[in-house]
């Protein structure tokens, strides 16, 4: 027999660590700066060389108002303030070495602190639920100055915990002590977003040249879109089918003298919306009916003979689309219409191509990523421990793998990019419409602000109203489920009106509901139009005034129309960009909380494998909590031989699962050890163990598919003829023929429905097949008729035939085959004994027996 | 009570030993070195992944045994059994689907199987099982049967009116 090694504490499961790094915390916690107010009335009492060691306020005062009492403990003595509605507080003082015990008293809403004496009791603090957390820190840390002050002291007895269950799970934020919304799980306020979606962007790292080309090939994309617009103003109308600046005709000659207009020529001009500056002539080249003016950078104009040809100087955009299209210096106008055509069919071409082929690959990239994140999440899940398990909800755990990651997909494949996609986009615009004319470019973006402003209220107020009609319909849905399948219930009262009216309240309640939401939609869509049709407005009216003062062409103007209709749509999304962003950092820790809990179980690197287990089971001293302050366990120890059967019986609560649950090594045990064949069950790989360890559960579970993968669960290499003799044993081998499709049968299928009797057999067999060494039986015969639940017994008894058995029943009936009985008690261990022992013994069990066989005789009767 | 052994449970019956008859009546008889079963039962314990493996003898519901593989007995015995087997099983393999009509996620299939044309409803999908990889079995709104062995070697307008459906 291997000796038995106590682990040193701290390195044995991540639960212990963080309850040790949380100590540390709270002793500084525990000494609050003690107020002015407070310091004349504490000052007498503290002698010298007393230091303080605790000091804590309530919220409440003992009397049983809000209001601030003080506790304070020195290495000597205890001191409570209580103003109980005084001006100046009672003031007791206890020395440590009276005290006792220290109780927390969890009452409803409000809690107390009370101190036992030797011969009184005291109560020295009270405060409500809010503080439960800062005074459960106080309590061990008095204990521990008691301790301190009489190193004599024996054991005292802890009573620290009773009242009504405390919530395991933390519901304020540690941080911020906002409550924690129950969807969530994470402090939606504090989680760090930047961090979040860093660590996001971490897992699209591998795959950085697809996300860089996509990128590339985003802004190729926004700055080719606008091409269209450009074309259509710049080419299309002022070039050919509305030339600002159309040849001149002039009737007269002598139009320039002395290098300066005639009134005649600027009037002719003027009149052909032709602005030269005042002091416009500049250089005048003249030879014979030939001269130039340049007006600046504005205009070119040259006379040849009667003809004036006005050229607007080309700014940047005229110079690149030159570039690209026109190289002569005058071309004909239908050639030019035709270039345009098809150069517009091809910015289409090229940019929808290059979309597709970027779609594709961020959806791959975003598809990637989920399915890497959604295969680790998955994994990390079955890594981790019963525990993880046990405080959260099934649906919420689910929601993570399938929800949440499918937001995060959303929000790496589509979200970041519509962001750069609409940023860049809204910055080239408002950089090209400042550019060609800043004037009337601000007068267009005038109104985005307001967009902007009405977009987020909206966005704000659609959230609120869709998540009350989303309650109300889920209120609906629940009335549905509970009356339908309760129908037998209402008609035996005929309650069917009721039933019809409450309906009917909460129908109408959704009526109004979704009329509120009709209502926000039909005001909202026609005030967006409404802003829309301001600022279109306004790039006509200032527009058109320029237009007419020639300042700007008009195909300039028709470049703004068409910027300003594409310029809302990306306002509007980056408008709600930060509630985008809140849900997709939201879901991102919800995800990454899985990803960070560390199992409590696992194996340590020297752990062994135990092939041939005897089955020799001991437990020595065991305790064990869930929470860390309530004990399932307390001090357990018992030995159980190879092949011998154990009955565990006790009221429920008293820890028999627990002690299962500890066998299975779901947990970890807080003190003392379980060993089989004399190993540490912590010295043991727990694939190793589980594998020797056959449970058939009162509610057996059984997996989709077939009837013999169900049985061959535990051993998938169990040949066909190995998974019919198991079944044989377990006696379902008959009904399991009889189903058309043999074993071949899917479980739960249509025409296949599997009884709670014949899933009890199958899990039977499945445990029969594994073959385990130790078996774990929790009430398997219950609540079958008569004649299933002695095919169950019979295949029970082949079942535990040379294993070590532990089972649990309510009946203890079910029980005739035990060797022994153990006999659990709010953890503690009460009686060990055969059956005839135990009776003899007149103790627990014999008054349970005692019970059943009333029972019994009143339901025979 | 002595210790419990799988392999105790069930009776393998040694295929060199069965012999398998018809007597006057039609019914099926077993022979099993010297004794002899009459009106026989025989059911496959997994009809599907394992079609002529894993057959069980049955009388009056009490099991005589189980015939691991029915390739091993004699051939005259093992005709006898094939027929028998078909008679218990009947299910039509489809060679050729010609045409498929949804309606509200039922359908309705005319097929050629290879007992013949048949038309058949199938009221869900999950009526249609799809056998990785390749094999696909389906049950009419009545409870028959039909597979499609290997659902390649369809024509590929049959491919093509399976594939919307599974």
């Amino acid at each position: 027999m291997r000796e038995y090694r106590h682990q040193p504490r701290g390195i044995r499961n991540g639960r212990e660590k963080q309850a040790q790094i949380s100590e540390q915390d709270d002793s500084e916690n525990l000494i609050e700066p003690i107020p002015e107010n407070i310091r004349p009335h504490l000052d007498p009492v503290i002698g010298a060389g007393e230091e303080i060691k605790i000091s804590l306020s309530t919220d409440m005062t003992l009397d049983g108002s809000y209001g601030t009492d003080w506790l304070v403990a020195t290495d000597q003595q205890l001191i409570a303030l209580n103003f109980n509605g005084q001006e100046s507080p009672d003031i007791t003082q206890i020395s440590l070495g009276e005290i006792e015990a220290v109780e927390a008293q969890n009452l409803f809403g409000n809690n107390i602190l009370k101190l036992r004496l030797t011969d009184r009791g005291v109560e020295v603090a009270r405060y409500t639920k809010s503080l439960t957390r800062k005074f459960a820190r106080a309590s061990p840390k008095i204990r521990e100055l008691i301790r301190q002050s009489k190193p004599e002291s024996s054991e005292q007895e802890d009573q620290d915990h009773y009242g009504p269950r405390e919530e395991k799970r933390a519901q304020r934020c540690e941080q911020c002590g906002r409550p924690i919304p129950h969807w969530a799980g994470v402090c939606p306020h504090c989680i760090e977003k930047r961090r979040l979606i860093f660590r996001l962007l971490n897992y699209a790292l591998p795959y950085w040249p697809i996300a860089a080309i996509a990128l590339l090939l985003l802004l190729v994309i926004t700055v080719i879109s606008l091409a269209p617009e450009m074309l259509l103003g710049k080419v299309l109308i002022d070039r050919i089918l509305a030339p600002s600046y159309p040849r001149l005709e002039l009737g007269f000659q002598n139009d320039l003298d002395d290098g300066v207009l005639s009134p005649a020529l600027r009037q002719v001009l003027r009149s052909n919306k032709v602005r030269l500056s005042e002091d416009a002539v500049i250089s005048v080249e003249q030879a014979g009916n030939k001269w130039q003016i340049r007006d600046k950078d504005n205009y070119t104009i040259t006379r040849d003979g009667a003809i004036l040809n006005v050229r607007r100087e080309p700014d940047i955009f005229d110079k690149i689309i030159s570039f690209f299209l026109i190289r002569e210096e005058n071309p004909d106008p239908k050639s030019l219409l035709v270039k345009v055509i098809v150069a517009l069919i091809l910015i289409n071409i090229v940019t929808n191509a290059l979309g597709a082929i970027r779609g594709y690959m961020m959806a791959w990239l975003g598809q990637r990523i989920t399915y890497d994140l959604r295969n680790e999440t998955y994994a990390h899940l079955h890594r981790l421990s019963l525990n993880f398990y046990n405080t959260r909800e099934t649906g919420n755990i689910m929601s993570r793998i399938t929800n949440d990651v499918h937001r995060l997909q959303d929000f790496v494949a589509e979200g970041l990019q519509d962001m750069i996609h609409n940023t860049v986009m809204l910055f080239i615009m408002g950089s090209i419409m400042l550019k060609l004319n800043w004037k009337l470019g601000i007068f267009a973006m005038l109104p985005t602000p307001l967009i902007v402003i009405l977009s987020i209220e909206f966005g704000k107020r659609m959230h609120k109203v869709f998540h009350r009609l989303w309650r109300r319909w889920a209120g609906l849905s629940a009335i549905l489920a509970d009356t339908i399948p309760g129908v037998r219930v209402v008609k035996a009262f005929a309650q069917e009106e009721r039933e019809v009216d409450k309906f009917e309240t909460r129908s109408y309640d959704l009526f109004e509901n979704e009329l509120g939401a009709a209502k926000l939609w039909t005001v909202f869509g026609p005030t967006m139009q409404f802003v829309t049709f301001i600022s279109n407005i306004i790039i006509w009216l200032v527009g058109g005034l320029q237009v007419i003062a020639g300042e700007i062409t008009l195909g300039v103007l028709m470049i703004f129309m068409g910027f300003m209709m594409r310029f809302l749509g990306p306002v509007r999304m980056l408008s709600r960009l930060h509630q985008r962003f809140q849900r997709a950092a939201t879901a991102a820790e919800r995800v990454f909380e899985i990803l960070d809990t560390q199992p409590d179980v696992a194996d340590k690197p020297d752990s062994v494998e135990l092939p041939d287990m005897q089955g020799r089971v001991e437990f020595r001293n065991v305790s064990f909590s869930y929470d860390g302050n309530k004990k399932a366990l307390d001090g357990v120890s018992f030995e159980v031989s190879p092949g011998e059967m154990i009955g565990l019986a006790g009221h429920s609560g008293a820890g028999k699962s627990t002690l299962i649950n500890l066998i299975c090594r779901f947990y970890d045990v807080d003190e003392g050890a379980i060993l089989i064949d004399g190993v540490d069950l912590r010295d043991i790989k727990v694939k190793s163990l589980r594998e020797q360890i056959g449970v058939v559960l009162q509610d057996p579970f059984l997996f989709n598919g077939t009837v013999a993968e169900n049985i061959a669960y535990g051993t998938p290499n169990a040949t066909m003829a190995e998974i019919i003799a198991a079944a044989k044993a377990a006696n379902a081998h008959d009904f399991i023929l009889n189903f058309p499709d043999g074993y071949d049968t899917i479980v739960g299928e249509r025409g296949a429905r599997v009884s709670g009797g014949e899933r009890q057999r199958i899990s039977i067999a499945r445990a029969i097949l594994k073959n385990p060494r130790i078996l774990i039986l929790d009430e398997a015969t219950s609540s079958v008729d008569t004649e299933t639940e002695s095919l169950i017994q019979e295949a029970l008894e082949r079942l535990i035939r040379g294993r070590t058995v532990f089972a649990i029943a309510h009946r203890l009936s079910t029980l005739k085959h035990a060797n022994r009985l153990l006999i659990l008690r709010e953890g503690q261990l009460d009686e060990i004994g055969t059956h005839d022992e135990l009776l003899e013994k007149d103790g627990t069990y014999a008054k349970l027996c005692r019970l059943q066989t009333e029972l019994s005789r009143i339901r025979a009767w | 009570m002595g210790d419990f052994h799988l392999k105790d449970e069930i009776t393998i019956l040694d295929p060199e030993s069965i012999t398998l008859e018809r007597n006057r009546f039609g019914d099926l008889t077993l022979k099993l070195g010297d004794e002899t079963y009459e009106k026989v039962r025989i059911m496959r314990a997994f009809p599907l992944s394992f079609p002529e493996k894993y057959i069980v003898f049955r009388v009056r519901n009490e099991e005589i045994g189980l015939l691991e593989d029915a390739e091993k007995i004699a051939d005259t015995s093992r005709q006898i059994l094939e027929d028998e087997l078909r008679k218990a099983y009947f299910i039509p393999r489809i060679t050729r689907i010609c045409s498929l009509e949804e309606n509200h996620g039922a359908s309705k299939w005319k097929v050629e199987t290879d007992y013949g044309m048949r038309e058949f409803d199938v009221r869900s999908r999950d009526d249609i099982k799809v056998l990785p990889p390749f094999r696909v079995l389906f049950r009419d709104a009545d409870g028959n049967r039909y597979e499609i062995p290997d659902c390649r070697r369809l024509d590929p307008k049959s491919q093509s009116l399976l594939d919307s459906e599974t």
